[in-house]
């Protein structure tokens, strides 16, 4: 197993999101916007070398989002902090 | 600046307009001829690019075409000219966006069809009414073959189905542009199997969802706002295509594909922005009055068509991405972790390697899933497009039904009501035979 890093994971809780977003019953497009935007940012997470690949507990949309920005906060660049803001707008959007 | 055959079509009358108010010069009948021979050949160029060519009702047309397109002249003619050269810039124009290949029903390709010949008929009739009339007032003597165009007798007919046909580019402004750029960026990321990514794959996928949820809104409003039928054929088949692709967007946990998306990013992002703002207003989307106000409705859904022929295009290269890492040479990698005890002995093998992922085997049931939602995908909203303008087309019978209404007045049919029948009936004793009378033979 790779070593959980905080980018690894926050790439994790970023592909909850966007699954459970993609999924949304109700077909919500807020929901499809941001589920979008998630896939998006997961991208630009992953080219900055994080793997993604580990288990993360099963929460919401919105909680998912708050932890990825969380820990995308841990890793103190620049870039990866503007990502961060970013998703905290998000999950505030679908909360 | 995006065109659709409509708009081509609309501007070829303009472009009439502003012949008819030139007078012939003298001296310019051979000039003349030779830009009539540039317009028969780009009005062929446009009778062939029609969806049902060959056809035999313009049979007749296209040889009178034929025989003005032999005239010798320079080619391209020198400016200047007279307004004849901008009526076959827009025909040759027309022609070209008649080219554009996409999926539309066929009662679409019929009405167009008969749009575009018969506004081609009517469009070279009035050319050669002027030109008739120029020759005579420079006291030149008539062509035949302009004699028999300015013969026909037709009127142009606009389908709103023609909105269907539009060319568009990358540096078209708004939606039109950010659909051409992402077009392009999703089939660059997603064609060569050396180059695809999972993230790429679902990035195109749900971005399609996008397309067709934008598309299924603006409908409704339409629909709302009363400009179109009450009819949720194409709004349902939207809302189909739009939860496949969403599902086609959600790769299994236990499935990867890893790699860079970095180009198709900017667009993707640009085109989602697009959309958002010109269709939605904060967290939700525009009423019909917002969306309407400054671009007609037939406009977004004409765009939003574009963009679903382009999601059809780019969804057919994702089913075969998906294809490809399903069965292909370079296959999809599955975690480890899943595969069945079975295989144990192989992961032991490479746990020695200390690998966690390994190439995913041939019809292994995740991959398998992804491919079955990709096609599943494509099918549903091949389907939903060519209803889209279907959805459009159906408001020519909204405002034929509007204008046959004849308000709250009841009308009386003639066999209820009694002095009509006898108004009738004594019309009909007043109609004299047809036939010479019979002469009697008198004695």
């Amino acid at each position: 197993m790779p070593e959980p890093n905080p980018l690894s994971l926050a790439n994790s809780y970023l592909g909850l999101a966007a699954d459970q977003l993609l999924a949304d019953d109700q077909g919500s497009a807020a929901a499809l916007f941001v589920g979008v935007e998630c896939l998006e940012i997961q991208s630009q997470v992953s080219e900055l070398g994080a793997e993604g690949s580990l288990v993360v507990a099963v929460v919401s949309p919105s909680e998912a989002l708050a932890a990825a920005a969380d820990l995308l906060d841990l890793d103190g660049r620049a870039q990866v902090s503007t990502l961060a803001q970013q998703l905290r707008c998000l999950s505030l959007a679908v909360s | 600046m995006a065109a659709s055959a409509f708009d081509l079509l609309a501007n070829l009358d303009a472009h009439l307009d502003d012949l008819e108010t030139i007078t012939m010069i003298p001296g310019s009948i051979p000039r003349v001829l030779q830009e009539w021979g540039a317009l028969a050949r780009a009005s062929l160029q446009l009778l062939w690019a029609r969806p049902r060519h060959p056809d035999a009702n313009a049979r007749r047309l296209e040889a009178l075409l034929d025989s003005l397109a032999a005239t010798p002249g320079d080619h391209p003619l020198p400016p200047p000219g007279t307004a004849l050269m901008a009526i076959t810039t827009t025909i040759g124009c027309t022609a070209e966006v008649m080219r554009t290949r996409i999926v539309t029903s066929p009662a679409a390709r019929d009405q167009v069809d008969d749009a575009i010949r018969a506004s081609l008929e009517a469009a070279l009739a009035r050319a050669a009414r002027w030109t008739q009339l120029g020759f005579q007032t420079v006291d030149g003597p008539p062509d035949p073959r302009i004699v028999r165009l300015a013969g026909i007798d037709a009127v142009p007919y606009r389908s709103p189905a023609l909105h269907a046909w539009r060319s568009i580019g990358p540096t078209d402004p708004g939606i039109d542009g950010a659909v051409s750029r992402w077009e392009a960026a999703a089939r660059e990321a997603i064609t060569s199997p050396h180059t695809v990514t999972q993230l790429a794959l679902q990035l195109t996928s749900a971005d399609i969802a996008l397309l067709c949820a934008s598309t299924s809104t603006v409908i409704q409003r339409a629909i709302q706002s009363g400009a179109l039928p009450r009819s949720q054929v194409a709004v349902a088949a939207l809302d189909a295509a739009e939860m496949s692709w969403r599902e086609s967007a959600r790769w299994p946990r236990e499935l990867r594909l890893g790699g860079r998306a970095t180009e198709l990013r900017p667009a993707s992002a640009a085109l989602r922005q697009c959309l958002d703002h010109a269709l939605r207003n904060g967290d939700g989307w525009k009423t019909a009055e917002e969306l309407f106000t400054d671009t007609r409705f037939e406009q977004h859904i004409a765009s939003l068509h574009s963009g679903l022929q382009a999601g059809l295009r780019v969804g057919r290269q994702v089913v075969a991405a998906v294809d490809d890492v399903t069965h292909g040479t370079s296959r999809v990698w599955l975690d480890t972790s899943r595969i069945p005890m079975s295989a144990r002995t192989e992961q032991a093998r490479l746990d020695a390697f200390r690998y966690d992922w390994r190439p995913n085997l041939a019809a292994r049931d995740s991959a398998e899933a992804l491919n079955h939602n990709a096609r599943d995908a494509v099918a549903r909203l091949g389907h939903a497009t060519p209803l889209t303008i279907e959805a459009l087309a159906a408001r020519r019978s909204l405002i034929e039904s509007r204008d046959t209404d004849e308000g709250p007045w009841e009308t009386v049919p003639t066999i209820l009501d009694p002095l009509r029948a006898a108004q009738d009936q004594a019309r009909l004793a007043m109609i004299l035979p047809t036939c010479e009378p019979t002469h009697t033979i008198g004695r």
